[in-house]
């Protein structure tokens, strides 16, 4: 893993596994205010696998499993003197969908994604009231979708991807990712 | 294998199903007066995304636009030219061993408000009060247009907004501690407001203020009604917190210490008249209220809460028969009421409570208190 992630910052010459890649995901999030007053930013970090299967499958299918996190809404909790609600996420995500490549290329090309899967999310609410604190971390589940262009040169993968769920979490995302074969 | 895929699919996406209306609010949960977390259940919500029920509904992104150049209809008749924008909200939450779980300060505030409005409404209905009313719409941190010109507060408050029938809870922005919307009491006091509305003014109050539009006195009769609104208001307000200081939570210790029911109050004579005190060249009507709601309060050293409650309900009853139609208000015309409607048996003790309080309006408790 810990090589994995040096081969995103430093290009091998020839990847062992030419098929797999191995991204950094920063996302942009914006939250819908639960009273509908605009938008909350937030930040989201992860970490893709990703798998090109046009050798083992006609056509350009791409499977992906992914693991992010992200504090939705609130970045760092809403307050009140009295009272404090934070909510982190973290997301174990599977996706499968196609990539084409439109110009160029397989390894030197461009085109569009589309990926789509279960989602498995761990939120973590918080609360503080006075001295007294209590969480809460709870399992959903989704099905998450994502679609995007993404850009390949050498061994390196770029992709920047909008993304929502459904049953609507009140998210919007977008994330770039940057990855390299491995 | 697609069928399986789906299957766990299904049974993922009913894993994370709905909470029964069980949700974990804010309240007063320590004998003390401090604030906790509890779980309840919502018995009146029908939608608990959208923080709807038979009680209230609470909407969010809301413009008030506050145009009083027109006449205004009477119970929510003109809600629609005050309210120019609303939406319907959707809670975030998450639901961890069948409770429901705000997942965001707003949605925990209204989660808890939409409780207190439950509360208010079962406790006044348990004492026979006339609640048949349709769910009130509550506007949750609206903008307000013209709210300057107005002297309508930007921030920290609640109210019962009479034009639009509707109760509006403003940001908390001064206010650190806990937020008005989630004071069991507050929500109490303006719940009141609105049965004071449909009782005391038979719903037609704006019908009678221009009626009596030219009538020079209608000014000094409608703040002295007002004075005494408020201090029903907190009555009830203490009544259900069981706090006479229920205000100590959200406000700063000058405003709360104003309004704390235990304290000893006597209507200044100076306030009869129904046009002091003032602040800010506008009538307060706090300061005549928190006589009224102390002298309400101190009748439960006598009766039980439940009963000088009732006395309370049945003397506003009495009062709908002829404030609207006269639009005249004396202070004590309430009062009288209510001692009236307390057993003959302690009757003598409540007068005796109330004489140095109202000693300088004491003539007009004559036929209670002889
Ligand atoms: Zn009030």
């Amino acid at each position: 893993m810990i090589g994995a992630l040096l081969a995103v910052l430093l290009p091998s010459a020839t990847p062992a596994f030419p098929n797999l890649d191995l991204g950094l995901a920063v996302g942009a999030l914006a939250a819908r205010r639960s009273d509908q007053s605009g938008w909350d930013p937030a930040m989201g970090l992860g970490l893709h696998l990703g798998a090109s299967l046009e050798r083992y499958l006609p056509g350009p299918w791409r499977a992906e499993v992914g693991l992010s996190s992200d504090t939705s809404g609130t970045p760092w909790g809403q307050r009140s003197a009295a009272l404090e609600v934070g909510r982190w996420d973290l997301d174990l995500a599977l996706r499968a969908g196609a990539e084409w490549t439109l110009v160029g290329e397989n390894r030197k090309g461009g085109g569009l994604l589309a990926l789509v899967g279960p989602r498995l999310r761990t939120t973590r609410v918080s609360y503080r009231l006075y001295d007294e604190q209590e969480h809460h971390t709870v399992l959903q589940t989704a099905i998450a979708g994502t679609v995007g262009v993404f850009a390949n040169y050498q061994a390196f993968r770029f992709s920047v991807r909008l993304g929502a769920a459904w049953p609507w979490d009140h998210n919007l995302e977008a994330w770039t990712v940057i990855g390299h074969a491995l | 294998m697609k069928s399986s895929w789906l299957g766990v699919l299904l049974w993922w996406m009913t894993a994370c199903g709905g909470a029964d209306n069980v949700v974990r609010v804010v309240d007063i949960i320590y004998p003390d007066g401090r604030f906790g977390f509890t779980d309840v259940t919502l018995t009146t919500l029908t939608d608990l995304d959208a923080a709807s029920g038979d009680v209230a509904q609470i909407f969010g992104n809301v413009t008030l636009d506050l145009d009083l150049s027109q006449p205004i209809a009477d119970a929510g008749g003109s809600r629609s030219r005050f309210v120019a924008e609303s939406h319907a909200v959707t809670l975030h939450y998450v639901v961890a061993d069948g409770v429901a779980i705000a997942s965001d300060l707003d949605s925990l505030m209204m989660l808890t408000s939409y409780w207190h409005f439950e509360q208010a409404v079962a406790h006044l209905r348990a004492l026979g009060a006339p609640l048949p009313l349709p769910p009130v719409p509550v506007y949750y941190q609206p903008k307000v247009k013209n709210a300057d010109e107005l002297n309508f507060p930007a921030a920290d408050n609640a109210a019962f907004f009479v034009p639009a029938d509707g109760f509006v809870l403003l940001p908390s922005r001064a206010l650190t501690d806990v937020p008005l919307p989630m004071n069991t009491g507050v929500v109490m006091h303006e719940m009141a407001h609105r049965l004071f509305y449909y009782t005391a003014w038979q719903g037609q109050l704006f019908a009678a203020l221009a009626a009596h539009a030219s009538d020079a006195q209608a000014g000094a009769h409608f703040n002295r009604a007002k004075a005494t609104d408020e201090g029903v208001a907190d009555f009830f307000a203490a009544a259900l917190s069981h706090d006479p200081a229920f205000l100590g939570k959200s406000t700063p210790v000058d405003v709360a210490q104003a309004r704390n029911l235990t304290e000893l109050r006597t209507l200044d004579p100076a306030w009869v008249g129904g046009a002091e005190p003032q602040i800010e060249g506008s009538y307060n009507p706090y300061a005549a209220g928190a006589v009224v709601a102390a002298a309400l309060w101190k009748l439960v050293d006598i009766a039980s809460l439940g009963t000088v409650e009732q006395a309370v309900l049945q003397a506003e009853a009495e009062l709908g028969a002829v404030l609207a139609d006269s639009f005249t208000y004396q202070f004590g015309d309430l009062e009288r009421r209510v001692l009236g409607a307390l057993p003959a048996a302690l009757q003598p003790a409540a007068c005796d409570a109330l004489a140095l309080r109202y000693a300088s309006v004491w003539s007009r408790f004559a036929s209670v208190c002889p």
